[in-house]
């Protein structure tokens, strides 16, 4: 301790000096930061300027209107422009139905699992169903369009049960609903991990206790286990709320074609068609840090509400 | 009516004796493994699909197709080229990133972890706000167009090597180190560098492989910088050959994959799957050990 106190007091100069080997230490991890991460915000200038093709960014000049000045020239279009609202409603009509049906499944898991009686069988199902979160999309994908061909075995079950074959790859509604499923089946098993712990958490005498009151299983569920989870359950959910204006660019790019861009198209595989493919880096640009700023705010929105609750916040 | 009353309360008494619990549970667990019967089939029928039709083959047998189960659509895979290309570059390329991201990242942990560190909380403060925000697509696609990345190498191995989360839950984890050991180390003359590598590092063996696997999982599955930054076909990464010849609709059946056979192809596409996968089967069963464990430390404040 009094060797730390003469440490706050050392001057700065004699303490880097001293402590040289510790900086030295965080430097790469604060270059490649300062490369890779902070750069790139520079670059965020250009929803600010008007793109000028053959130069760079830093020789662009601010964005003019009839030759004045109007920085917010690329939002404002944004704003008024009928595309970019429909791929914001697409985005959020997809990430709302993600959270509204694949939020609970985790939960439904976990209670239920937590009856199981056997416990081999419950091993078993953790195994299989942590497989698919460790799957990348490219192949989810490329399995879901060889698995929905016409004439596979799936093909002959949908038959059976609506009586035609479903094309999940050309109908946009159809399209969305395998969106929202193949989610649920990638990361469900994954999401039952934190409410399993919490579960793990509650104390084995709560259920002893309850027994001997004449409580049943409905009654035990109710009472013991979803309160035991229910702090997770509200972090988990205040943190998905902030993740609404992103749909999911890597699911959703390796699976739509242009048959369903009418509702699968979101705003991020919208902004890269703009920027990278179409090379309108000004206004993507602007897209871009339109939905980051509203992830952003939703992010410390959130983090606010946790800690209020008195929970574990994420910083 | 007295008669069924009775056989009924029989019935209970001796379902009761034999399964010591109620009918009520009796029928609650039966629907319970009946659900589970059918979530376990809904999580695995996509990779029996995959299994099963990379196992088919059509084989002419008087001039009509017949189905016949073998192992021709692997010899096919493991006899192309791009496949095999790409499967050995995506092992060194998740081997060096894995290596690289785990020195920069202890290197930052371990001053970190140091609470009288001077400027720790700015130094913290820059790490979480990458965490938060970022320029974009955009941005980043022009950086490495600027810096010239593009179908280079390094393109793989360095983006993400720098990952703020890790770098706070490694933090995290050497700040549970007890003082003591390093004070022990730093009274019998080591030096902060002799510490980090003979103390330190040998400690944090648990969250070293939990981001290591993080780190590792996330490389071999990374398909947008192949697809974004690299045009030469001989540097694709195994997504961005499986994307070729999965999804893109206009190179199917491009990369060797020649299907004089009907329906070759489809099992073709399922054994590159399956090659695909394998290696993330292999780490399996660390994955589980270590990415609870640190899906756990995550929500823990630091």
């Amino acid at each position: 301790m009094a060797e730390r106190m003469t440490c706050r007091k050392m001057p700065l100069a004699r303490y880097l000096k001293r402590n040289k080997a510790l900086y030295l230490m965080l430097l790469p991890l604060i270059a490649l930061l300062l490369i890779f991460n902070y750069y790139p915000m520079l670059g965020l200038q250009m929803a600010f300027k008007d793109m000028e093709y053959g130069s760079t960014m830093w020789r662009w000049h601010w964005a003019t209107t009839d030759g004045s000045l109007d920085l917010f020239k690329h939002f404002k279009y944004l704003m008024g422009d009928k595309e970019f609202f429909l791929k914001f409603l697409n985005t959020l009509r997809i990430s709302c139905l993600k959270l509204l049906c694949g939020f609970p499944v985790p939960i439904l898991i976990t209670v239920l699992l937590n009856e199981m009686t056997s416990l081999r069988v419950k091993k078993g199902v953790q195994i299989i169903s942590y497989l698919p979160y460790f799957i990348s999309w490219v192949i989810i994908s490329g399995i879901l369009i060889s698995m929905t061909a016409s004439g596979t075995g799936f093909q002959n079950f949908c038959k059976a049960i609506f009586g035609k074959e479903l094309y999940f790859f050309s109908d946009d509604k159809l399209f969305i609903v395998m969106v929202v499923l193949s989610d649920i089946w990638k990361n469900c098993g994954w999401g039952t991990i934190i409410y399993l712990a919490a579960v793990n958490g509650i104390s084995p005498e709560l259920y002893e206790a309850a027994t001997i009151d004449g409580a049943n299983r409905f009654q035990r569920i109710w009472f013991i286990t979803l309160p035991g989870i229910l702090p997770a359950i509200s972090i988990n959910l205040i943190l998905s709320l902030s993740g609404l204006v992103y749909g999911g660019f890597d699911q959703i790019f390796n699976m739509y074609n242009k048959g369903v861009y009418g509702m699968g198209d979101i705003l991020e595989t919208w902004i890269f068609r703009q920027g990278v493919t179409g090379g309108k880096y000004d206004v993507s640009t602007a897209m871009g840090l339109f939905n980051s700023s509203i992830s952003l705010v939703l992010v410390l929105i959130a983090n606010f509400v946790t800690k209020k609750l008195g929970g574990t916040a994420i910083w | 009516m007295v008669n069924t009353v009775s056989r009924e309360k029989r019935l209970k008494k001796w379902l009761k004796r034999y399964f010591g619990m109620s009918v009520g549970s009796i029928v609650f667990n039966a629907v319970n493994y009946l659900l589970f019967l059918g979530f376990a089939f809904c999580m695995f029928y996509p990779f029996w699909y995959v299994v099963s039709h990379s196992l088919r083959s059509y084989t002419l047998i008087d001039d009509v197709p017949r189905l016949v189960y073998s192992f021709k659509a692997y010899v096919i895979v493991f006899g192309n080229s791009g496949l095999v290309t790409s499967f050995l570059l995506s092992v060194g390329v998740v081997l060096a990133h894995v290596v690289l991201h785990i020195i920069v990242t202890m290197l930052a942990a371990y001053p970190l972890s140091k609470r009288d560190l001077r400027g720790r909380t700015g130094i913290l403060l820059f790490i979480t706000f990458t965490m938060l925000f970022s320029g974009g697509l955009i941005p980043f696609y022009l950086l490495i167009r600027d810096i010239g990345l593009r179908d280079n190498i390094l393109v793989y191995i360095l983006p993400g090597v720098a990952s703020g989360y890790n770098v706070i839950i490694a933090k995290n984890f050497v700040q549970s180190i007890p003082d003591s050991l390093t004070e022990a180390a730093k009274i019998d003359g080591a030096g902060e560098f002799t510490t980090l590598v003979r103390i330190v590092f040998p400690l944090s063996m648990p969250i070293i492989a939990t981001v290591a696997l993080w780190a590792g999982v996330g490389k071999w599955n990374d398909w947008m910088t192949g697809m974004l930054y690299v045009t030469d076909p001989d540097m694709r990464m195994i997504q961005n050959f499986l994307r070729s010849i999965l999804i893109s609709a206009s190179s199917t059946g491009q990369g060797g994959v020649d299907s004089d056979v009907m329906s070759m192809a489809e099992g073709v596409k399922m054994a590159a799957v399956v090659v695909s996968i394998i290696p993330i089967l292999l780490v399996y069963p660390f994955l589980q050990k270590y990415f609870v464990k640190g899906v756990l430390l995550g929500s823990v404040k630091g």
